[in-house]
């Protein structure tokens, strides 16, 4: 095959590279769960940023009404909705608030993620199991089933799922959770083979920020031990939530990430480098 | 004024040229893109009659090119950091039969650039790579990646993987490192 013998399938290509076209988000609908907090509230600052209309939710209304006010202040188009993310309703209802709003839904976002205590695998219950794969991996599908029809109908559509290193590695105490990112991994992949033919991509991010969540940093000599354990990777430092994680999910929602499905993207300052 | 991403490709490499191309507009002052594999070093042969001089001119010359381009990009890069990006096929991650030396180089050559990534992370300078399908890198070996699942969206374009190429060269997803991101419509999903 002649490497410019280009089958563009309907998208405006050129074989000139226009950054600013490719990657441009203005306008874009997107629905993002688990929106007030830490990763998913980095997603939903850096999308607002550039111009993409946002579905946004949480649990908590106190958290939905803070971000609400930040999103006012940007002047962003949004729709915000309290949403159990293991509730399947609650899922189809987010993806109908961004059809009603905006009429249609360019990308999901499925990062809400409920996660319980660290237990050792021997000692794991039918309840720690269900708690991360009831909001993590069934929520998960259900957003995609939600936005499927949609994005079938239009010819294109972007699902970005979250993994974890934690579940890559290994971690003690973790299984539960681990167990849960894994899988949406796997579905990840079924979805993106699936769904290919479509003009729809399906692709995961495993982000590393962890400050946000990590209690007793206010003393010194526990942020010292904290960047500590950041030192021997290849970016020094824990992920920034809209510097270094955003712009990847930001990159798999862009027309840049056409041919790229299937595919988990690490934005872990290098940490693992698992394959 | 426009400082172009700086494509280095081994040998007569079509798919480098028009990736040069395809980026020419690309403003990304410190940032290189090493192309790994050319007609020469994917011939395709079976690995019994593999002679000595073949497997140095098909792994060994491909590994010491890669590491040749690596070093010349840290001489340039170093005084400010920047972003080099490997592109090479996917097919070092299955294998391919008929392509033993070619696809042991890439994958030595992918493993290498996680290396560089994990030195010089901290002078800032980002190591990532993007693979993408043999027969659009090299045309002529297609037929040794047949056995693949053909991919979950429509064919191969270079402007595709010339988008995913300008994601990593973004100084904006500097928090990137290390990472390798597959550029072929959903063919090779490897975990």
């Amino acid at each position: 095959m002649d490497p410019r013998s280009n089958d563009r399938r309907g998208v405006d290509w050129d074989d000139r590279v226009s950054v600013s076209a490719l990657e441009n988000l203005d306008g874009k609908v997107v629905v993002v769960t688990g929106a007030t907090r830490g990763v998913g509230l980095g997603i939903a600052r850096y999308l607002a940023g550039r111009g993409a209309r946002l579905v946004v939710s949480a649990r908590g209304a106190e958290g939905l009404a803070a971000l609400s006010a930040e999103l006012d202040d940007r002047g962003a188009a949004y729709v915000a909705r309290t949403a159990d993310a293991g509730d399947r309703d609650a899922n189809f209802a987010l993806v109908a608030a961004a059809v009603q709003e905006f009429g249609t839904v360019d990308g999901v976002v499925a990062n809400a993620v409920t996660s319980n205590p660290p237990v050792p695998v021997e000692e794991l219950t039918e309840a720690d199991l269900d708690v991360p794969f009831d909001a993590s991996v069934k929520g998960t599908v259900w957003l995609m089933q939600a936005a499927f029809p949609v994005m079938r109908d239009q010819g294109r559509g972007r699902v970005v799922t979250f993994g974890s290193n934690a579940a890559l590695n290994g971690v003690p105490t973790y299984a539960a959770y681990s167990a849960a990112k894994e899988a949406i991994r796997a579905i990840t992949r079924t979805a993106a083979a699936e769904w290919g033919r479509h003009g729809i991509t399906v692709n995961s991010i495993c982000p590393v920020s962890v400050r946000h969540h990590t209690p007793g940093l206010d003393d010194p000599e526990a942020l010292a031990r904290f960047e500590r354990g950041f030192s021997k990777q290849p970016v020094p430092r824990d992920g920034r939530l809209e510097e270094d994680i955003a712009p990847v999910v930001g990159f798999l929602l862009s027309d840049a990430s056409a041919y790229v499905t299937g595919q988990t993207l690490m934005a872990d300052g290098g940490r693992i480098m698992l394959r | 004024m426009t400082t172009p991403v700086r494509v280095v490709a081994p040998g007569a490499s079509s798919f480098g040229t028009a990736l040069r191309d395809a980026l020419a507009e690309v403003d990304a002052p410190g940032c290189v893109v090493y192309v790994c594999g050319d007609e020469d070093a994917a011939t395709v042969g079976p690995l019994d009659a593999l002679t000595p001089d073949e497997w140095d001119r098909r792994a060994e010359r491909v590994l010491r090119d890669a590491l040749a381009a690596l070093r010349d990009a840290h001489r340039e890069l170093s005084p400010r950091g920047g972003r080099i990006v490997l592109v090479a096929p996917t097919a070092g991650i299955p294998g391919a039969p008929e392509l033993v030396p070619f696809v042991t180089a890439v994958e030595g050559a992918r493993a290498m650039a996680k290396s560089a990534a994990r030195q010089w992370g901290a002078a800032g300078i980002a190591v990532n790579t993007v693979l993408v399908p043999l027969e659009l890198l090299v045309p002529s070996a297609a037929g040794a990646t047949s056995f693949l699942s053909p991919p979950a969206i429509g064919a191969p374009t270079l402007a595709h993987v010339a988008a995913a190429v300008v994601a990593f060269v973004d100084p904006s997803r500097h928090g990137v490192t290390g990472a390798t991101l597959v550029v072929d419509g959903g063919s090779v999903m490897a975990p």
